[in-house]
């Protein structure tokens, strides 16, 4: 009695042409979750000229020990995969960044010589490796570092996130580092998997507490092998498995006991929830200017998420609807790493976050009141799509005034090259200059150190040669790191500030600067983290075009706001809290 | 939405069920609609009514009614010409000669003094019944006039109102039919082809969890058919109760069922159910009953989109095109799993096929123009060439909502809509797509993005609540929405964001948990067991 086999066969057809579209826009990662979108039809060039150059001098520069992270030309399992992070540091304050790079190790055991390390700056354009008398020397499956001195020595300290356990180094200011994990309470009572991290002072008492993010729960008993089971395919070819089916992390919130020791506040401050995130990057700064920091953590292939302070201890959790949790048509992204600047200089901090090849990272505008909307296609950053993105900033390149946006790409399945050539493992590093009006514009003449290809992770951002530029560095996977040193030509002007909180935690992670140049203004934030699980140079960099001086507004954590008027371009000043600014304790430029 | 489709399909086959009028048949009194169960208590009633009004207008009534009685009707209907000749106008007898011509199965005649005996009383009960059950039983819709007439008199006459439904339901009016079975509700209760109408009415005004108990009570007259069971499995599985549905198909599913078109509504209800094993297995015995039938051929290939099993998709559909070559499913079915194997030469080959085989259709040209912009994402075409491709199809097509809404998706993301004139292009081929097929939510949610990015809030939040009027689960049109109601200046509005971000947040849950229990199973091949 059923008849109708025309019409069922129509509809047959709109069936299939139903999963026809819905493949094409949807996921098609099976164990990373990120839409697929068309690329967006790159404009006309500006025929501006741009002027930084980017020049690996990595090998002159003695950072010639590779990071190993997992497996060469395949991975088993995502533990493998998603690498780690660097941070630029001076750890030993005498105004020259250090390097401090993380490691991994292999499956099957770490070779030799397999190690976190930490460089430190000859101020001649070449580095030391430390790692042994600092006491840094350690294997794991290490992913993100945060710095902040978390005891207000004066020291900037490290914590570092594992899979496994995590580590806090206190700088004991001798060029040593000492292990205090246990002691300061931050050990683990069961392996867990720490992401991004970050200090910030979330109940402004002039203490750095801590926040770590979770990715899954990971173990090797019980996670497929890839092809194995659901989520372990891409395309059709097996590949190491998740993080989608794989269960949650948790994530926590450590309040500073104030005594060297933490308490684990993530119940109580509304962060252990069981969010469903897979969390990555972690940022911490105040994004709707309340004064009280808040904390935006990038999360894998699921929304990310905003912890909007509530000044009693307590966090809101608030991504959906302040619009930095999902791509533009509300999908999922795989969110890796986070940039933020102000790219349109209205004074208020956005976010730039990378994601997954066959994606547009994306652009979130903030109207200063911590409520965001996605401006990638307006700024023209929909053209380009090709590679999974990782370690990203927000920062002005060539010191025209305007941050630009930079970040590094590789693959996440390496192998998969041999079967699918457009999705090589190693890729380009991605740099867009800002026009000043909205726009990007995809720079490839930038250097060398752009358009070598390699399959990297963390970046940090800082002025390594103190020239006043910034040069950048790049956690690459089975290889020595990247060093771009940028030569920069033309001339432009730039400040650099340092801030040392004094009521403040002492590194004045949280404290934000507004610099106005030119009828611009421009808002920084000191963070602890940012990128892709690493650390930029605390010292706050400004490309001022060419004007030759700024005004400006520093906003302390502890609530005190200074004013400076009219300081000279071209020069690094430190200001300490309420007493101005003061000269550069054996800081150079 | 792919099940929806096939679903929908199957809704079509329910309707198209109902066989249509081809001459006078016997009809079993018992299963239908009927002022009378049988021919005596027909004449009783009749009679009686005629009767009451002969008392006051002469013997002639009785002495007719008296051989009808006795079953004499040649002598009855000689009775009623004679009587005519005398008093002509007398629409009793009029009524009483239609009564016998229609015992003698002369219909043609019978509706004829019907109809004078209504042109002199047009609202004579008896002569209305009788004019009807003849019409009702060629299913001529002269009846539904009728029925309204007697219904004016007597709004609660059931079975006029059950009447006017099944001939409502048959010109496909059911939304009218569906209020005329309610209030018939008590009798259609035991009439299964009332009952059947009734239930393919209600899922064709998009009410199918109201047809669940229709078809339950049809099952349940009719225990020994199969198509009630399939009815209500098909109502099931539309309503996502599919483990209801497989309880009511397992009795059926014996070893020597011959009915793919059961086989293959089970193993739909079973891949819902997460037992892609047994979904596999019944629809594979489908393609061996009815192997030269492309829809279970494109099933299957659904079952291997949704678990990413491309290659064995690949392999049944050609061992489809072996019997069926010139298929234009198949081809598209297997370009899109070309497609999803980036092999993107091979799949615009298997759609330009489709096109040639059948142009009327415009699936392949979107199809092709799909390809096109995944070789483009894959860096293996040239950019513009999917927005050529378009362009040039549309010509071909230009009614197709699906190119219209590629285009405007195309538009979007290739040349984004921050300029005016691209921004009014697209929006001006969404706005055309969902005019052409106005639950197109895709197109919807892309119109609601539009307006959103260029400040039209206002307008977004219509196209969003549209598009959840079709689709209450589309998590793009409720996140559009919550962005749109951000903007919004009235409190009011942006009180609702709470609650919608929860619904986001749940439905992303699920969404998640439905796409890892889909993944659980992969599609392989069979290897052959070597030496055998």
């Amino acid at each position: 009695m059923r008849t109708g086999r025309r019409s069922f066969l129509r509809l047959s057809m709109v069936a299939i042409a139903g999963a026809l579209s819905r493949k094409i826009g949807a996921q098609q990662q099976s164990g990373m979750g990120g839409r697929v979108a068309a690329a967006q039809k790159k404009p006309l060039e500006s025929g501006r000229p741009f002027d930084a150059h980017f020049v690996d001098v990595a090998a002159a520069a003695r950072l010639t020990a590779p990071i190993i992270y997992g497996g060469q030309d395949h991975d088993d399992y995502i533990l493998e995969a998603n690498g780690c992070g660097c941070a630029f540091i001076d750890y030993d304050n005498d105004g020259w960044i250090d390097i401090f790079l993380l490691c991994g190790t292999r499956i099957e055991g770490a070779p030799p010589g397999a190690s976190n390390r930490l460089y430190k700056n000859n101020r001649d354009g070449t580095f030391t490796d430390v790692t042994k008398q600092a006491g840094l020397e350690a294997v794991g499956w290490a992913n993100a570092v945060c710095v902040g001195d978390y005891n207000n020595d004066g020291y900037e300290d490290l914590f570092c996130t594992y899979w496994g356990q995590n580590k806090l180094y206190r700088n004991m200011g001798n060029g040593t580092f000492k292990d205090v994990t246990k002691e300061a309470g931050l050990l683990n009572s069961e392996v867990r998997w720490g992401t991004g991290c970050s200090f910030l002072d979330y109940n402004r008492d002039g203490h750095l507490d801590l926040f770590v993010a979770n990715y899954l729960k990971f173990d090797f008993e019980h996670v497929p092998k890839p092809g194995a089971g659901a989520n372990c395919n891409w395309k059709g070819i097996p590949v190491e498995c998740g993080p989608r089916g794989m269960p949650f992390g948790v994530h926590s919130l450590y309040r500073n006991n104030g005594n060297g020791t933490f308490t684990d506040v993530s119940v109580e401050a509304g962060i252990a929830k069981p969010w469903p995130s897979y969390g990555m990057t972690v940022v911490t700064a105040d994004f709707n200017e309340d004064g009280w920091p808040d904390i935006y953590m990038a999360c894998d292939s699921t929304p990310s998420l905003l912890f909007i302070n509530q000044h009693d201890g307590t966090f809101k959790e608030e991504g959906v609807e302040r619009g930095v949790a999902l791509s533009n048509d509300g999908g999922e992204e795989a969110g890796m790493g986070v940039g933020v600047g102000d790219y349109d200089l209205d004074g208020h901090l956005d976010i730039f976050k990378t994601h997954f090849a066959e994606d547009t990272d994306v652009l979130y505008h903030n109207d200063g009141t911590g409520e965001f909307d996605d401006r990638t296609l307006q700024a023209k950053l929909g053209v380009e799509t090709r590679f999974s993105s990782w370690g990203a900033g927000i920062v002005d390149l060539d010191n025209d005034g305007w941050p630009d946006i930079f970040f590094v790409t590789g693959s996440v399945y390496p192998g998969v090259e041999k079967l699918l050539p457009q999705n090589p493992d190693k890729s380009p590093r991605i740099l867009f200059r800002n026009l000043g009006n909205g726009t990007f514009e995809e720079i490839s003449t930038a250097g060398p150190g752009v358009t070598a290809p390699h399959s990297s992770r963390g970046c940090a951002f800082g002025d390594f040669d103190n020239d006043g530029d910034l040069d950048i560095l790049v956690a690459n996977m089975n290889e020595p790191p990247s060093l771009l040193r940028n030569d920069l030509k033309g001339n432009h002007h730039w400040l650099k500030i340092k801030l040392v909180g004094t009521k403040s935690n002492r590194s004045a992670i949280g404290a934000r600067v507004l610099a106005r140049y030119s009828s611009k203004v421009q808002a920084q934030e000191v963070l602890s983290q940012s990128s892709y699980y690493s650390c930029n140079d605390s010292r706050l960099h400004f490309g001022l075009g060419q004007a030759i001086s700024a005004d400006l507004a520093v906003y302390w954590p502890s609530g005190i706001v200074e004013k400076y008027s009219a300081v000279k371009c071209d020069q690094l000043i430190t200001i300490r809290e309420s007493h101005g600014i003061i000269p550069n304790m054996g800081w150079a430029r | 939405m792919g099940s929806f489709q096939i679903w929908a399909g199957r809704v079509k086959s329910l309707i198209h069920r109902m066989p249509p009028y081809h001459g006078p048949r016997r009809f079993a009194m018992e299963t239908c609609p009927y002022w009378f169960q049988n021919r005596c208590v027909a004449l009783v009633i009749l009679c009686t009514a005629i009767a009451a009004h002969a008392q006051q207008t002469g013997a002639s009534v009785d002495s007719i009614e008296a051989l009808i009685r006795s079953q004499h009707y040649d002598a009855a209907l000689q009775a009623t010409k004679s009587a005519l000749d005398a008093t002509p106008k007398d629409f009793r007898l009029w009524t009483l000669q239609g009564i016998v011509y229609s015992i003698q199965g002369n219909n043609h005649d019978a509706l004829n003094a019907f109809d004078k005996a209504l042109s002199l009383s047009p609202n004579y009960g008896a002569a209305l019944k009788g004019e009807v059950q003849l019409l009702y039983q060629a299913n001529d819709k002269r009846a539904i006039p009728l029925l309204e007439r007697i219904l004016k008199t007597d709004a609660k006459d059931e079975t006029a109102h059950e009447m006017l439904a099944v001939l409502e339901a048959r010109q496909e009016h059911c939304k009218a039919a569906d209020e005329h079975f309610v209030l018939s509700a008590d009798v259609i209760a035991h009439h299964p082809h009332s009952l059947e109408a009734y239930g393919f009415c209600l899922v064709n005004t998009g009410e199918p969890e109201k047809a669940i108990p229709v078809f339950e009570q049809l099952s349940t007259l009719l225990p020994d058919r199969t198509y009630p069971k399939y009815d209500l499995a098909v109502v099931l599985v539309e309503t996502k109760q599919d483990d209801a549905a497989i309880k009511v198909l397992e009795p059926l599913l014996t070893s020597d069922q011959a009915d793919p078109e059961l086989l293959s509504l089970a193993s739909e209800a079973y891949e819902a159910a997460g037992n892609t094993v047994q979904a596999v297995a019944l629809l594979r015995q489908a393609i061996v009953l009815s192997p030269s039938n492309a829809n279970y051929y494109n099933a299957f290939v659904m079952l291997c989109l949704n678990h990413e099993s491309f290659q064995v998709g690949v392999d049944m559909v050609n061992a489809g095109l072996q019997r069926i070559a010139n298929d234009p499913s198949l081809y598209i079915s297997r370009g899109l799993l070309y497609a999803q194997l980036a092999q993107y030469d091979q799949a615009e080959a298997d759609f330009n096929t489709a096109e040639h085989l059948d142009s009327a259709q415009s699936l392949s040209a979107y199809a092709e123009d799909i390809v096109k912009l995944q070789k483009d994402m894959a860096g293996k075409s040239n950019p513009d060439d999917a927005l050529l491709g378009v362009r040039a199809q549309l010509k071909a097509h230009p009614d197709s909502p699906l190119l219209h809404f590629l285009l405007a998706k195309l538009l979007v993301y290739r040349e984004a809509d921050t300029d005016k004139k691209t921004s009014d292009e697209a929006i001006r081929s969404a706005l055309l797509a969902v005019k052409l097929k106005p639950d197109l939510v895709e197109a919807r949610d892309l119109l609601a993005g539009i307006y959103s990015r260029s400040g039209q809030y206002n307008l977004a939040i219509e196209q969003c609540r549209l598009a959840l009027k079709d689709s209450p689960n589309d998590e793009t049109a409720i996140y559009h929405l919550i962005v749109a109601l951000r903007h919004s200046a009235d409190a009011a509005q942006r009180a609702a964001i709470p609650t919608l971000v929860k619904r986001l947040s749940e439905l992303q849950q699920a969404s998640r948990q439905q796409q890892t229990d889909r993944k659980r199973f992969q599609l392989v091949e069979q290897q052959s067991v070597s030496g055998q």
